[in-house]
């Protein structure tokens, strides 16, 4: 069976594996930008504590992620929940980090004439800091969309959703019927959700930057 | 200058900041009054103090101890967000955030004050006006769009926004070239003869405080007062060492430039009706001793002739035939730098000053020298 034969026959299935590669993507990057946020806007005025954190999500990230998916298992089994946490657990380097560096990037005289305005620390964080650090954080989000894309795959190791499941099975019984074909169905299922991913993010930026920003 | 004083009186009393960890204090036990209505320029080196003084008003740096009174009420019992509210602030470049546009920059205050839509667009449209800049075009740009100087403008509106009596002004025209600094310098002052706030202004450089202040405050280290008085006292008669070395070498000069013409002791001559008769007031000359005399027009009492002694010797007629024409004049409100131009400039030994179109006296080099010999003298004494 060709490899566009094989993709017909089994475009159903297909589909509903990549829609369920992007779904967990989408929720678990989600998920890692509002705690990320969370994180950086609660450590990024102390040095130190945001050191902690980008400190902390680094060592998170040096885990190799078959292990990670593996240490899941004990904790919560297989399915769904395992592969959901460990992904938004990798998500959380690059959003933690540009979050952290947006922020404390913002030019103190910004904080300061805002302060002397008298808005009060939520005000400044949300009308000031927040819109000055957007295209960075962004950024952060862009990054870790891309790279929780590739670590989805090994979801399927954990019996997680998503176009793993086409790669595994594939690698599993190389040199059997449609082995390869499968491995290259999710292969490249994953690179063009990639694509129409960061298009949409080149998109999002555009729509919630201020022109003020853009040079 | 408008009666009405927009700004209020701020006493700081006993006003102390300490950093911890460090041994002297940042604001070394400050007292001092601010008019309501005036522009006071804290002037001193890098690391005196004055910006950290001029941040214990707004309470961006909360004071260690001490009192902050802004119209007789104790700063420090409002919070610190409300007050800073009602306190215009404009720091170097304007600090205009540059993911707003210009209107809404400007809108900031009014907006946290939840002014309605309308106000706040007629607010922002009238002060672009009174900055200079035409808001048809200006209200939409972001301030990358905008020059140095337009970006200092909208910062004064943005801190004018919802009408403050006090101004706070931190190095505000540090960062833009000399040529548009003067012209902000005067348009800022032109402001100021309108709206009369009380305006604490922070530089480092001594002319711009000498040009804007009503009352310069020098500070030294820990923000101790070394002098606060008038330009003119502190150029006349600086306290020490360390005022004169923040003057210059040409201290004169500058004073020169701070006094009024109207504010001097003007020399005197003769003055004659042009019908008045030649002979007669050649004999006055002598009798007086004198060399010149002065002619006026008959009804509205301007110099219009000089005559000197020479000329009338030996002379009959009207005193309007000899002698030749005034061409040069200078009003009460120039400057003695402005007189002694026009001295240099029109060849003269003397200029009469024209004070509402009369003849007032005359200014000569003497006059000049006596002047600032004075104005010394009295602020010696004081």
């Amino acid at each position: 069976m060709s490899f566009w034969d094989y993709v017909t026959s089994r475009w159903d299935l297909l589909l509903f594996e990549t829609y369920q590669h992007a779904s967990m993507v989408f929720q678990c990057v989600l998920l890692a930008t509002v705690i990320g946020l969370a994180v950086a806007v609660a450590t990024y005025r102390t040095s130190w504590l945001a050191n902690l954190a980008t400190g902390t999500a680094s060592v998170i990230f040096t885990i190799p992620s078959f292990a990670m998916f593996g240490l899941m298992i004990p904790v919560f089994g297989l399915g769904v929940v395992p592969s959901v946490v460990a992904l938004t657990l990798y998500a959380l380097l690059p959003i933690i980090r540009n979050c952290i560096v947006g922020l404390s990037g913002v030019d103190p005289a910004m904080v300061d004439a805002a302060r002397g305005m008298g808005m009060s620390r939520a005000m400044v964080l949300a009308r000031v800091e927040l819109p000055l650090a957007w295209p960075v954080i962004l950024t952060g989000v862009r990054v870790s969309t891309m790279l929780t894309m590739g670590v989805a795959a090994i979801a399927a190791y954990v019996s997680g959703p998503g176009l793993g499941d086409e790669i595994f099975s594939g690698l599993a019984r190389l040199g059997g019927a449609n082995a390869l074909n499968a491995a290259l169905a999710g292969t490249l299922g994953i690179i063009l959700l990639a694509l129409l991913f960061d298009a949409a993010y080149i998109l999002i930026g555009r729509l919630t930057t201020s022109r003020g920003l853009r040079v | 200058m408008s009666d009405d004083v927009g700004g209020v009186q701020i006493d700081l009393r006993n006003l102390t900041k300490r950093y911890p960890g460090q041994a002297k204090p940042a604001v070394d036990d400050v007292t001092m009054t601010i008019q309501a209505g005036e522009i006071v320029v804290f002037v001193g080196p890098s690391g005196s103090g004055k910006t950290t003084t001029m941040k214990l008003i707004n309470r961006l740096i909360e004071p260690t101890s001490g009192e902050i009174l802004i119209n007789g009420e104790d700063a420090r019992k409002k919070k610190a967000d409300e007050l800073r509210r009602h306190i215009g602030y404009v720091i170097q470049a304007g600090g205009l955030f540059p993911h707003m546009t210009v209107a809404d920059n400007i809108a900031i205050v009014p907006r946290i004050l939840k002014w309605d839509r309308k106000r706040i667009a007629e607010r922002v449209e009238e002060l672009l006006t009174m900055v200079g800049l035409e808001p048809e075009i200006y209200t939409t740009r972001y301030p990358r769009q905008l020059s140095g100087g337009q970006q200092q403008r909208v910062g004064v509106a943005r801190a004018l926004a919802a009408d403050p009596p006090v101004l706070l002004m931190d190095e505000p025209f540090g960062a833009v070239d000399p040529i548009t600094r003067a012209k902000l310098q005067d348009e800022l002052l032109a402001l100021q003869d309108e709206l009369s706030k009380t305006i604490v202004f922070v530089t480092h450089d001594f002319d711009e405080a000498v040009k804007l202040g009503d009352r310069i405050a020098v500070l030294a280290e820990g923000s101790r007062i070394v002098q606060y008085a008038e330009p003119a006292e502190i150029l006349a008669n600086p306290a020490d060492d360390f005022v004169r070395g923040f003057i210059g070498e040409n201290g004169a000069m500058k004073l020169l430039n701070v006094t009024r013409v109207a504010d001097i002791d003007l020399d005197q001559a003769l003055t004659v009706a042009p019908e008045a008769d030649a002979a007669e007031v050649h004999r006055e000359l002598a009798d007086r001793d004198e060399h010149w005399a002065v002619v006026l027009d008959r009804g509205a009492g301007r110099p219009v002739r000089w005559v000197n002694r020479e000329e009338l010797a030996d002379a009959s007629g009207p005193v309007e035939d000899f002698g030749g024409p005034v061409d040069v004049t200078i009003s009460g409100r120039s400057t003695l730098q402005e007189a002694l131009e026009a001295l240099l400039r029109s060849d003269a030994e003397l200029v009469p000053v024209v004070v509402k179109r009369r003849y007032r006296g005359l200014v000569t080099l003497n006059t000049v020298q006596q002047a600032i010999a004075s104005l010394r003298e009295k602020a010696k004494r004081r």
